[in-house]
């Protein structure tokens, strides 16, 4: 396979498909589905295709799995965007860092606890081993 | 000038984050996790050289502009879960809708004894799910972007540390509760641990993640109908 193929197939091709996706759930979210975000409705379409073997998995895995493997690095610039608000939230820091750390803790009991009850009524055996 | 910020931003970041990633695959600690590493030196950086975040962005919106692009492709993992999301959709779906709902509430009830304003309460709803979605879903409650990031930065920090020592004093030993508990509450760093525990804690924990996600944003418009009901 010459480099430009591999190129095409492994780089261009999934990307177009996934630019597709995203571009059919703005689409979607503008005219039909206005409670959920454009890209959210791209991901469930693409499940949707992947599921009923529309795409084949084959075509996009390995690019994905590579875009999957780095995507907190798009976050980067956003997470940077706090040099702004750091200073502006500086009289509410304390409490919103309370907030969350009450709220993540409430979250992980009530979670864990619900989660362990529910498998051991579900699921047949001894669900802790 | 401005195309020298452009690529400037961009190299500085790329680096930064190539780096981290070697050091993080050597040694797994959450704070050396290339995303969180990277975000502090930029901005220890950026604080230092006195260079606005403005001049940085102009080549930092070119790498956001890929987050449309990095939802959809979040479609790849739970594909690659969908029979254990089958074989346990109940358990994943009901404990995702009853984490979603205890992380809203407590929220709800300390924003209002602490009397934090609304705005952040708008970009903290998010606060569990991954950020890409996160992102999203702040731009969807017009809540704020960075302090959006923040508490998923927060949550996924002080999870991944303290959710094991929390599970491990409520005895919670199940694998597929303590899963579930990693990626409900701490999304990706919450997964990392997980995983250390083993494979059922961890795909239990990498599942969650994405269901967390659609379920929260789905049920966006119910939240901020109740915080305009509650913190009036």
């Amino acid at each position: 396979m010459t480099i430009i193929k591999k190129i095409i197939f492994n780089f261009i091709l999934p990307l177009g498909i996934l630019f597709a996706f995203q571009f059919f759930g703005i689409i979607l979210n503008k005219y039909l589905i206005n409670f959920m975000p454009g890209p959210v409705i791209g991901m469930l379409l693409l499940l949707a295709a992947l599921s009923f073997k529309i795409i084949p998995f084959r075509i996009i895995e390995n690019f994905s799995l590579l875009l999957v493997k780095h995507i907190s690095f798009f976050l980067i610039p956003t997470s940077v965007s706090l040099i702004i608000i750091l200073p502006q939230i500086e009289s509410y820091f304390i409490r919103i860092m309370l907030m969350l750390v009450l709220s993540l803790t409430s979250v992980i009991i009530v979670t864990s606890s619900f989660a362990s009850l529910y498998s051991r009524k579900t699921i047949k055996g001894d669900p802790d081993e | 000038m401005n195309n020298l910020y452009i690529f400037l931003s961009i190299f500085i970041t790329i680096a930064i984050y190539f780096i981290f990633l070697k050091i993080y695959n050597i040694k797994k600690n959450i704070l050396l996790h290339p995303n969180i590493a990277t975000t502090i030196i930029l901005i220890i950086f950026l604080y230092i050289t006195k260079i606005p975040y403005e001049s940085y962005n102009m080549g930092g919106k070119y790498i956001t502009s890929f987050l449309g692009l990095c939802i959809v492709v979040l479609a790849i993992p739970m594909y690659k879960t969908l029979e254990l999301l089958k074989e346990n959709f109940k358990l994943i779906v009901v404990t995702s809708l009853v984490s979603i709902y205890t992380s809203f509430f407590s929220m709800i009830i300390i924003a209002k004894i602490l009397s934090v304003p609304k705005v952040f309460v708008y970009s903290l709803i998010p606060k569990s799910i991954t950020s890409a979605m996160a992102i999203e879903a702040s731009r969807f409650t017009n809540g704020n972007e960075s302090i959006a990031i923040l508490g998923v930065m927060v949550s996924g920090i002080i999870g991944a540390i303290i959710g094991r020592f929390i599970l491990d004093l409520i005895r919670v030993r199940n694998p597929i509760a303590r899963g579930c508990a990693f990626g409900m509450s701490a999304h990706v760093l919450g997964t990392t641990q997980a995983l250390e525990e083993g494979a059922i804690t961890g795909s239990f924990s990498a599942i969650s993640i994405p269901v967390t996600g659609v379920l929260t944003i789905i049920n966006l418009p119910i939240f901020i109908k109740l915080i305009e009901y509650i913190l009036k």
